[in-house]
């Protein structure tokens, strides 16, 4: 009984440790129409540590918004139903998302404007599609990063 | 006449002058003699016959010497007319009726005068009609211009419209725009945002270009409008030169070519972007499990093959382009072909959850066609078909034949296509502009593609939509 109760103790213990755990590990939101590469992103961000989701468009993402908190959203540009400008201006607009750092991608690099994106959204980087794996998540870890680095890199 | 030989002495009355004075001098010395030897006796005679002797040769002298200077006077007389101001060209001269050396001479020159005279007149007479019909030949060139040419007053009013430009501003004839003011008559005719922006330059003094939409839609048609002002004495101040030119054709080929840009980079681009993210995922991680591994692979591979496939789409229109596409015709069993592209299109099919249903006559004749081009014209419309109809909807496929023709219908709930856009929807790189179709990935090529193959072999792709409601593709091919 003891060692059951015992055992029961250590699952509990470590049930109470992944969910510590998962408080500490960052939480990142993946928008991103193409399934293909949403989830060769969330495997490598998953390996670096990250607790990642992907919504498949943008309202799908706003949905996801109401339950959960983020602390990054990496969005594409061009997307169904709600496009990436939208659902920034949607999470520009809800005071609750202020905080969230914004990476967007996107295949359309040389008709957005950078400086645009900034000043409109925050937006803290545009990488243009198609990009490096490892140049995304250098910069997530660099954003996500637990000093109080307040500036983002930019690329 | 009279006057003038009052005024000037004549040369012959000169030279009758100083003549008779000689005489005179002359009588005055016989008289002196004839006095002297009146003196010494025989009086009468003596006097009688000196006085009548020198009086005769005086009188037969100068009616002779008159005779002699009658031509040089006549020349003389003729000269202080011109200077005088009597005549008033060399042409009114009279030759002279004398076999005199001085009248021949005269005669001689008058007749040379009087051929410049001539000549100068045929010249002139030639400048003339050559300056009239340059003025045609200039008039011509002006109205045959296909760019619309105009003049106009420094307040707009036209002086002058070339044919183009009065047909391109939809006058019936240029005495309608001529007196008018030009910009008015352009913003009549123009879009009212163009007409909007042509106002906010046209009170300008100096040159300007503007390009004005004459719609919504390019297709309505698009002017290059440049002004300039006219310089020169010809022309009053602050004059302007306008032209017009139609520049719709330049403008669609421009808007085609930035649509090819647009869904060659997103084609090409979003394959790769997976092909490289999935490389360097395998390349930096090592521990990867095997199912994992093959399934990276997979995708890679497929990528690779969206890849292919598009730049096959663009090597076939390229092929269109230069007219090299070849069609290498077989009997070919339509039941199989038909059964073979809904085997191909069918996974498409299933993954939107469409409801497919193909209605075909117990028996199929036989065509010589083109088979694999063919099938791939069929592929095309049912995967459109797949593409552009949302989930839950149908797809059917229908066949027929006719006395002379076989029909192949492709029949969709989908998105449909408006009436504006129908038109251009064989055109290569072109893509609605419905947003529900810009999402999906398409290279705007196989349509066009279809029609070619559709055209070599002596058919045609028929289209009708309803915007909302569904579309029907028809393929229509001969049975010989």
């Amino acid at each position: 009984m003891i060692a059951f109760a015992d055992l029961g103790s250590v699952n509990a213990f470590f049930y109470i440790l992944a969910n510590f755990m998962s408080d500490f590990q960052r939480r990142i939101l993946i928008t991103e129409d193409n399934r293909v590469l949403g989830d060769v992103l969330r495997f490598n961000l998953q390996r670096s540590g990250f607790d990642v989701t992907i919504a498949l468009d943008g309202s799908e993402a706003i949905d996801l918004l109401c339950v959960q908190t983020f602390d990054l959203l990496i969005t594409d540009y061009q997307m169904p139903n709600v496009n990436g400008a939208e659902l920034c201006q949607h999470i520009r607009q809800n005071r609750s998302l202020d905080e969230m750092v914004i990476i967007m991608c996107s295949a359309k690099g040389m008709e957005l404007n950078r400086e645009q994106l900034r000043e409109d959204w925050n937006i803290a980087t545009l990488v243009l599609k198609p990009f490096s794996i490892r140049e995304i998540v250098a910069i997530v870890n660099d954003l996500l990063a637990p000093t109080e680095d307040t500036s983002p890199a930019c690329s | 006449m009279n006057n003038i030989s009052n005024a000037i002495p004549s040369l012959s009355s000169r030279i009758v002058d100083r003549y008779l004075m000689c005489g005179l001098a002359a009588i005055f010395g016989v008289v002196s003699v004839a006095l002297t030897l009146a003196w010494r006796g025989a009086l009468i005679e003596s006097i009688s016959i000196i006085v009548a002797v020198p009086l005769f040769l005086l009188l037969v002298g100068s009616f002779v010497m008159r005779r002699s200077v009658q031509i040089n006077e006549s020349i003389e007389n003729q000269l202080q007319h011109i200077t005088t101001g009597v005549c008033s060209s060399p042409a009114e001269l009279v030759p002279l009726i004398a076999s005199t050396p001085a009248a021949a001479g005269w005669n001689k020159l008058l007749k040379q005068i009087n051929e410049q005279g001539t000549l100068a007149t045929l010249e002139e007479r030639l400048r003339d009609t050559l300056d009239a019909s340059a003025g045609k030949r200039w008039e011509g060139i002006f109205n045959a211009l296909s760019e619309g040419v105009a003049l106009s007053t420094p307040n707009g009013n036209v002086v002058l419209a070339n044919n183009a430009l009065v047909a391109m501003v939809g006058a019936a004839t240029s005495a309608d725009v001529v007196g008018n003011d030009l910009g008015e008559w352009i913003a009549k005719s123009v879009s009212p945002a163009s007409a909007a922006e042509f106002d906010s330059l046209r009170n300008r003094s100096n040159s300007f270009a503007i390009e004005l939409c004459l719609g919504s839609e390019l297709s309505a048609g698009v002017w290059r409008l440049s002004r300039t002002p006219l310089i020169g004495d010809a022309f009053e101040q602050g004059s302007s030169l306008w032209s017009l030119r139609d520049v719709t054709q330049q403008k669609l080929a421009e808007e085609m070519r930035n649509q090819f840009v647009f869904t060659a980079t997103h084609e090409l681009r979003t394959p790769l972007a997976n092909i490289k993210a999935y490389a360097e995922t395998l390349i930096d991680n090592d521990d990867i499990d095997v199912e994992r591994q093959k399934g990276f692979y997979n995708i890679l591979m497929s990528e690779a093959t969206r890849l292919a496939r598009f730049v096959d789409d663009l090597l076939d229109v390229s092929q269109m382009e230069s007219g090299a596409i070849s069609v290498v015709r077989h009997e070919t069993d339509m039941e199989r072909l038909i059964d073979e592209v809904v085997e191909k299109v069918q996974p498409q099919l299933q993954e939107k959850s469409l409801a497919f249903e193909s209605k075909l006559p117990a028996k199929l004749p036989k065509l010589k066609i083109d088979k694999d081009k063919i099938a791939g014209v069929l592929v095309n419309l049912l995967s459109n078909a797949a593409k552009y109809t949302p989930a839950g909807g149908s797809v059917r496929l229908l066949a027929g034949t006719d006395a002379d023709v076989m029909q192949l219908q492709v029949e969709d709930t989908g998105f449909g296509i408006s009436a504006e856009e129908l038109p251009r929807l064989c055109e290569k790189f072109f893509r609605s502009h419905d947003s529900r179709v810009q999402e999906i990935s398409g290279s705007g090529l196989g349509l066009a593609f279809s029609q070619e193959v559709a055209r070599l072999h002596g058919g045609e792709i028929a289209i009708s939509s309803e915007l909302n409601v569904g579309s029907r593709f028809t393929l229509t091919l001969p049975l010989n």
